[in-house]
């Protein structure tokens, strides 16, 4: 192995384990937030580390079967995959972005959702077959708008690379693809409402109507997991939309701050808005933000 | 009560390695408690968690499942028909788990002592680990309560989980003389499944 590609590997292990700490770390900010906005206190900033360790120690490993006991650990395979195709600055900390592009991404992306959907089939709990239907319908609701506005991206570029899309964007917030093209950058906020299952859109872990969705019949161990990958998936989600449409960051601290905003505004957005009905879900992502999305993608090809 | 046995600790319960510090550092101040209330007792959850007493600075949080769940609360008074579904949940629970008795009803049945379709005694039926008095608890009583709960497992004492499994049989005994539909095939006679 070559002294670059053995750099390229050692960045790649620290971005995974820095994700996972990061992941953790905004989660516990939030509830502090979340708390401060219902006059509480909130938990310690250390809760989620706490939660973690807990359960990684619990000592009962029920499993229903092996798909049960694989699921999670598949998923954690494909945030990974998702995690290292997505550039984090330059150099090193571009991972290794340049063997996949935006549709990769894209692809990989739901590979983890849908090993999680097989898994909790053989669980054969009611209440997450019915979380992951739930959460499979609002997937289709969000992807369209959000497709909508990568394909013009792409067409706007003329390329789906990523570290193309950043370079483009050189120059000030005003070249950023959120404000240069408004109508592009509305409909992926719009539709990453649906995509981090904050407040409105949260309506597969609903936990006060469905127990907690798809993770009803998994404790323990497997939630342990499930919370890493989760903290990891947060911060791909959210630094593949940094890169995308607010410039990218030439280090790793102006995207750590740039990640924390932005996962400020679904934080907000589900603090003032209950859960919308599943059906409600659907036709919203399907109303407006589709038709931004198509009159972006009009002003991009024409 | 005399012919339980004595719960004999296996070794990395009590083991006191730097590893075994930190994951008992951890159980204790993460407690995610089953939101499950049986009797009149649970009411007071209510203030307990919100804004005003906010048990969540403390680590506790209510999850929504028996198999995410580290603790029980039996709320007060337990008919005969919620036991079932009170073992059948404390069984899917995952290990260490915990139980608190809430109020008096739990104790001696409270002022549903003569009634003849609620449990006088809960441990005959669950292992309990910490008992809340009074008729209801206030917030306050609750927080000490789960404050003495945190210390017991800070000091490896919170062992009901080991109790129950190693006399199974004896609660098993105990709640068939209740529950007449625990004596056919309804129930599984394995320990978590
Ligand atoms: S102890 Fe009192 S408040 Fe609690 S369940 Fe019994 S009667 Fe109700």
């Amino acid at each position: 192995m070559s002294t670059d590609s053995m750099y390229r590997l050692l960045v790649t292990i620290a971005v995974i384990l820095g994700s996972i700490i990061y992941g953790f770390f905004i989660n516990s900010l939030a509830r502090r937030i979340t708390a401060r906005v219902q006059n509480r206190m909130g938990p310690p900033l250390k809760q989620p580390f706490i939660d973690v360790i807990k359960l990684y120690s619990k000592r009962t490993f029920v499993t229903h079967g092996i798909m049960q006991t694989l699921g999670p650990i598949l998923m954690l395979t494909g945030i990974i995959s998702t995690l290292i195709l997505i550039p984090y600055g330059k150099g090193y900390l571009t991972l290794y972005s340049s063997n996949g592009d935006l549709i990769t991404i894209l692809y990989i992306m739901t590979f983890g959702q849908l090993a999680m959907a097989l898994a909790v089939g053989q669980a054969g709990n009611p209440y997450g077959t019915i979380g992951v239907a739930r959460g499979l319908t609002r997937m289709f609701g969000y992807e369209l708008p959000l497709i909508l506005a990568l394909i013009s991206l792409i067409a706007l570029n003329h390329s789906a690379d990523v570290n193309v899309i950043i370079a483009n964007q050189h120059g000030g917030i005003a070249n950023w693809n959120a404000f240069r093209h408004p109508f592009v950058g509305i409909t992926a906020l719009l539709a990453m409402l649906g995509m981090m299952s904050y407040q409105p859109f949260d309506n597969a872990s609903a936990p006060a109507e469905v127990a907690s969705g798809p993770i009803t019949e998994f404790g323990g161990k497997f939630m342990a997991i499930m919370m890493t990958t989760n903290a990891m998936f947060v911060v791909a989600k959210l630094a593949l939309l940094v890169d995308l449409f607010f410039g990218g960051a030439s280090n790793i601290f102006i995207l750590a701050l740039k990640i924390f905003l932005l996962y400020l505004y679904p934080l907000f957005v589900g603090l003032v808005f209950p859960r919308f009905a599943m059906e409600d879900t659907f036709l919203f992502f399907w109303k407006w933000p589709t038709l931004i999305g198509f009159i972006g993608l009009a002003i991009a090809i024409f | 009560m005399d012919d339980l046995k004595r719960p004999t600790l296996d070794s990395d319960f009590t083991c006191d390695m730097a590893f075994n510090k930190i994951t008992k550092w951890a159980q204790k101040n993460s407690l995610w408690l089953l939101a499950y209330g049986t009797g009149c007792g649970a009411i007071e959850l209510s203030p307990t968690m919100t804004s005003r007493y906010d048990w969540s600075r403390l680590g506790i949080r209510g999850s929504a499942t028996p198999r995410q769940a580290d603790l029980l609360l039996i709320t007060g008074y337990l008919s005969t028909k919620t036991l079932k579904r009170v073992i059948r949940s404390y069984e899917q629970m995952q290990d260490p788990k915990y139980v608190i008795g809430f109020g008096s009803c739990t104790i001696n049945g409270g002022m549903y002592y003569d009634s003849y379709n609620t449990i006088k005694q809960l441990d005959l039926y669950i292992p309990v680990d910490v008992y809340i008095n009074g008729c209801m608890p206030r917030p306050e009583a609750v927080l000490s309560g789960l404050a003495y709960l945190k210390d017991k497992i800070g000091d490896k004492k919170a062992d009901g989980w080991i109790k129950y499994k190693q006399n199974f049989e004896w609660y098993r005994e105990n709640q068939k003389k209740i529950l007449k539909s625990f004596n056919g095939d309804n129930m599984p006679d394995k320990y978590n499944w």
